[in-house]
């Protein structure tokens, strides 16, 4: 299991995928939940699949019956909602902490006297 | 006008093989096989879009299979072979001192018209004078410097050569992200040792010339006939790598050769001369 880079459309995947860990989802469908581009997915599946969080299977389905291609469904494994539940937290956290030293520097400027006090332009 | 063909699957269909062909072999079928069911469920109007955004994220998604692939990893393996590596590193590693040769010497003496200059006894032949060594700008000394001497390493023999492919052939599949990455930068760097050391040994005088004389084309020529070896039977190959190590090999080989011809003895004299 290893462990990946978290950048914002991965953490917004893994949320939608948290939320409803047993449900099996093909990659147009989760890029229409998450809001993504779509077509721009699956470099984040692969990862995700590759470091053991996600597991995939082709559908079985009669093509000719269905009237339209087979689709790949993805869903998260055990260890996959564990680490996925782990690095979400982990987002979580960091944010909240910048959102604190931000209120920090808040209070800080508002508490220092006016001549003090940088302005931005 | 795009817009407007995109709305045959089928041209969608075929954007989405080339797009594939990126991809690595093992990986091909299973992406393009999602990129079509997304591409029929999405309908002519949004087909462009789509396919701009997969073209966009093509090489982050060429990254994530080449180091997440392989066992465990729930992926299909695509990583090399040991064979497959190898086989690279030769194709690599012998396409600039092949290419800079057959440029910068059977080119340059017939383009250049090099026997009736020697027989005239008046122009200059010196192959360090010639076009385009002269008479070009000098911003673009360093490009033709670096094909001469890709061209003598192709001459040298096998103190020379093979270092020199195994450097530059571990440094070129290295830049590829291929697997294996510390095995490959610790054979670049010992070639390139070599490399360094063959330099030092032939310029203090420790190795004698005549080892790296008329007769190292030959490793060329061998390399070239491992390298066509290569082609037809390593099996991890893309149809480029095939191609490529079958041409790169028959050039080389072919070389190896014709040098060994009076016409080609000439040639090969002039340069070393």
């Amino acid at each position: 299991m290893s462990s990946l880079r978290m950048t914002t459309p991965r953490l917004l995947v893994l949320q939608a995928l948290l939320a409803e860990p047993e449900r099996e989802r093909y990659g147009l469908e989760l890029a229409g939940t998450v809001g993504l581009e779509p077509g721009t997915i699956y470099p984040i599946l692969v990862a995700f699949e590759g470091a053991g969080w996600l597991t995939s299977h082709a559908e079985e389905v009669d093509i000719h019956a269905e009237g339209r291609p087979r689709r790949r469904y993805y869903r998260l494994t055990p260890a996959g909602v564990a680490a996925a539940g782990a690095a979400a937290a982990r987002a979580a956290q960091r944010r909240s902490a910048r959102s604190v030293s931000g209120r920090l520097a808040a209070t800080r400027d508002a508490q220092r006297p006016a001549r003090n006090r940088r302005f931005a332009w | 006008m795009v817009r407007s063909r995109l709305r045959s699957s089928r041209l969608a269909t075929a954007a989405t093989a080339v797009l594939a062909a990126a991809l690595p072999a093992g990986f091909r079928d299973r992406q393009r096989g999602e990129w079509t069911s997304d591409l029929d469920e999405l309908g002519p109007g949004a087909r462009l879009s789509y396919l701009l955004g997969a073209l966009r994220t093509l090489p982050g998604l060429r990254r994530s299979v080449l180091r997440h692939s392989g066992a465990g990893s729930g992926l299909p393996a695509v990583r090399l072979t040991g064979a497959g590596i190898g086989a690279r590193i030769l194709l690599y590693g012998l396409l600039g001192p092949v290419l800079s040769w057959i440029l910068m010497v059977p080119v340059r003496y017939y383009a250049l018209d090099v026997p009736s200059r020697i027989a005239g006894g008046t122009a200059d032949y010196d192959p360090k004078s010639l076009w385009p060594l002269a008479g070009t700008p000098g911003w673009t000394m360093p490009i033709w410097v670096a094909l001469y001497l890709a061209a003598w390493v192709a001459v040298l023999g096998v103190l020379f050569l093979l270092p020199w492919v195994v450097m530059t052939g571990s440094l070129s599949v290295l830049r590829r992200g291929r697997a294996r990455r510390g095995l490959l930068a610790a054979v670049a760097v010992t070639a390139a040792v070599a490399l360094v050391g063959a330099m030092w040994s032939l310029s203090t005088g420790a190795l004698p010339f005549d080892l790296a004389g008329v007769n190292g084309i030959r490793t060329t020529g061998v390399l070239g006939l491992v390298a066509v070896l290569c082609a037809v039977r390593v099996r991890d190959l893309t149809r480029r790598a095939r191609t490529g190590l079958a041409v790169v090999g028959t050039a080389a080989a072919g070389m190896a050769v014709w040098t060994a011809t009076p016409a080609g003895q000439a040639v090969l004299w002039w340069f070393m001369d």
